[in-house]
């Protein structure tokens, strides 16, 4: 128990009910605001899975999941995106991510999605 | 122009005039008259004439100042001049000017008739001409083509076939041929006419005399056959016959002369023309049409792509506040329940965003050779059953057998399938019938395979059946369609290089028929 849970979405509204979806679990949460912010924490500190948007202002979703992948090798990654297009898609499968939502999705659907992935890399 | 021409003859000298207005009346031409130049601009200020005959010597305004002051009035009118020897340089500027011809003095009564004549003649190809170009637009054109040719040949009928797409000789348009027996004889004796032309490759005019009594033809000219003098003209298009003209003089009516063919001659060339730049003129406006739509469907496939990803971020926090809520509510209070609604309602917008998206999808999408009967199958896994059993809707399958593969994304064309086949569910809420056949054809020597879905619902508004593959256009009620689904169902059809189209039922219901390039 105890995992630690990255939560990396330029929009708040998202970042806020999200990890007011996961609290009280058992995880302690981190948010970050953007792609830069997030390497800059993963950098200092471990987690056990980051939930990251694709679609950011700085550094993109794809190159924020490589860096995470050279600095905590084999961490699980959950995609969150508000469109499934073909280069989301692509993404996704050429990451190979442990799982994906496409926006908007339900405080349940996070919640066993987190559960389920954490279970798989335990 | 059906009346006798109406002419204006001015001179200073009464006798002529009187001579020619008397002759001319004789030979049942409308005539008015002047006596100098003046008046005559004057008279032709006030109506509209086809000739006028203009002495040139004349005092006050002489017959050159008339003739350019009468040809800016109304340049249509043919001016002959009447020159005396004295006068020939002026006969010579008064052409330069526009004058038809010009007779000299003193002539004789049949001498000026006969210019008269030709004259009236050319003015009547003139306003021909005219008429045939003044449109553009095929069904005016050729109710113009068959009207005249009745008019200028005195024909008791007139009728036009073109060929239909399926390459069969049909009548366009028919005038004096009183019925139906009338105008298949006509219809068939032009077959054989085309058919004999293709034969010798010719596309000359073909003549007919009573071919009632013609043993070649007696399958086809009845006894009855009325004919007594068939003229067959065909039309052509880069030396390739594109239909045929026939006109009739029956019963008691003379034979046509060679002017009359001359006349004939001049016309076909000037229909097969105005029927060409008709056809371009047509072909130009769908072209346009289909770039409109094309950019059309582009840019809002653009936008709703962009719009449905700014709105899912929102509607996410919606969705997820509200159900972080609903977990602290007591499930019996009205907040609980207000809360579930808007639940609801995020899932309905969540429904229409990815509507929103398929439609905006403009990325590639794997066609291979596919069997439409397998896919429609495939479709129907999914809704047959829910809709015989809970909605009474009976679904009859007319497959066609052998059919060619389409070049298809079978998921997409299921999709497409899924959405003709649920809106045939909904216009028949009472149950009812659906009818999907399959099967091929061809068009312009393309082939395609089809699918064609009829209800037997109320069939589609006339007023509304060039709006239901508009996005967002929806006849169902509030909350119940997006009015995505036939336009999601027109995208992926027009990418699959296909046709889909809406139609009414003979009897009643609708009918959609999606087209799909059959694989060679």
């Amino acid at each position: 128990m105890n995992e630690r849970v990255l939560i990396i979405d330029d929009d708040e509204l998202v970042r806020n009910y999200v990890s007011r979806a996961l609290s009280g679990r058992g995880f302690t949460l981190e948010t970050a605001v953007n792609g830069s912010s997030a390497v800059a924490l993963m950098e200092k500190e471990k987690f056990d899975v980051i939930i990251c948007d694709l679609k950011m202002p700085d550094i993109q979703g794809d190159e924020v999941i490589k860096r995470a992948r050279v600095l905590q090798p084999g961490i699980p990654v959950i995609v969150i995106s508000g469109s499934m297009s073909e280069s989301s898609k692509a993404v996704i499968n050429e990451m190979k991510v442990e799982g994906a939502l496409l926006k908007p999705f339900g405080i349940d659907e996070i919640r066993s999605l987190v559960d389920e992935v954490l279970k798989k890399t335990q | 122009m059906n009346h006798k021409a109406k002419i204006l003859v001015v001179d200073d000298e009464q006798h002529i005039v009187l001579m020619l207005s008397d002759g001319l009346k004789q030979r049942g031409y409308k005539v008015e008259t002047a006596f100098n130049g003046k008046e005559a601009v004057s008279k032709a200020g006030r109506e509209e004439f086809d000739v006028a005959i203009i002495d040139i010597k004349m005092p006050e305004m002489d017959g050159i100042a008339a003739l350019g002051e009468i040809k800016k009035m109304n340049p249509e009118v043919e001016v002959i001049m009447a020159t005396g020897y004295g006068t020939m340089g002026t006969a010579v500027e008064s052409m330069r000017k526009g004058a038809f011809d010009y007779v000299h003095k003193p002539f004789e009564l049949s001498e000026i008739v006969r210019v008269v004549e030709r004259a009236v003649e050319k003015r009547r190809f003139n306003d021909i001409s005219r008429a045939i170009f003044s449109t553009i637009e095929s069904n005016d054109l050729l109710e113009i083509i068959v009207n005249s040719l009745m008019n200028v040949l005195k024909a008791d009928d007139v009728s036009l076939m073109l060929f239909d797409p399926k390459n069969r000789l049909y009548t366009a348009i028919s005038s004096g041929a009183s019925d139906n027996v009338r105008k298949n004889t006509r219809l068939l004796l032009s077959e054989k006419t085309i058919a004999y032309l293709k034969e010798n490759s010719l596309n000359s005019l073909v003549l007919m005399e009573e071919p009632g009594k013609d043993p070649q033809f007696k399958n086809i000219a009845t006894a009855g056959c009325d004919i007594k003098f068939g003229i067959f003209l065909p039309l052509t298009e880069e030396d390739k016959i594109i239909g045929l003209i026939n006109i009739n003089r029956t019963g008691e009516s003379e034979y046509f002369n060679e002017s009359d063919l001359q006349r004939v001659k001049i016309f076909g060339s000037l229909a097969s023309l105005a029927l060409r730049n008709a056809k371009l003129y047509k072909q130009l406006q769908e072209t346009q049409s289909q770039l409109i739509q094309a950019e059309k469907m582009s840019a809002l496939g653009q936008l709703a792509g962009g719009l449905a990803h700014e709105i899912s971020n929102p509607l996410s926090g919606i969705l997820g506040l509200t159900q972080l809520i609903l977990e602290n509510s007591e499930t019996a209070s009205q907040n609980y329940k207000d809360l579930k609604e808007i639940e609801k309602a995020v899932f309905r917008c969540k429904k229409i965003i990815s509507s929103l998206l398929s439609f905006a999808r403009q990325d590639k999408f794997s066609l291979e050779p596919v069997n439409i009967n397998e896919i429609i199958e495939e479709t129907l896994v999914l809704c047959a059953r829910q809709m015989e059993v809970n909605q009474h809707v009976k679904i009859v399958k007319r497959f066609g057998e052998n059919l060619p593969r389409a070049h298809g994304d079978f998921q997409q064309l299921m999709q497409v399938f899924l959405n003709l086949i649920t809106n045939a569910r909904d216009v028949m809420p009472d149950g009812g019938e659906l009818t999907i056949e399959t099967g091929r054809s061809d068009e312009n020597g393309r082939k395609f395979v089809t699918a064609v879905f009829r209800d037997t619902g109320p069939g589609i508004r006339q007023d509304i059946i060039d709006k239901i593959f508009d996005p967002f256009f929806t006849t169902k009620p509030v909350g119940k369609g997006t009015g995505l689904g036939l336009s999601v169902c027109m995208g992926i059809v027009h990418r699959h290089n296909g046709k889909i189209e809406a139609t009414n039922g003979a009897e009643k219901g609708a009918v959609f028929t999606v087209s799909l390039p059959a694989c060679e």
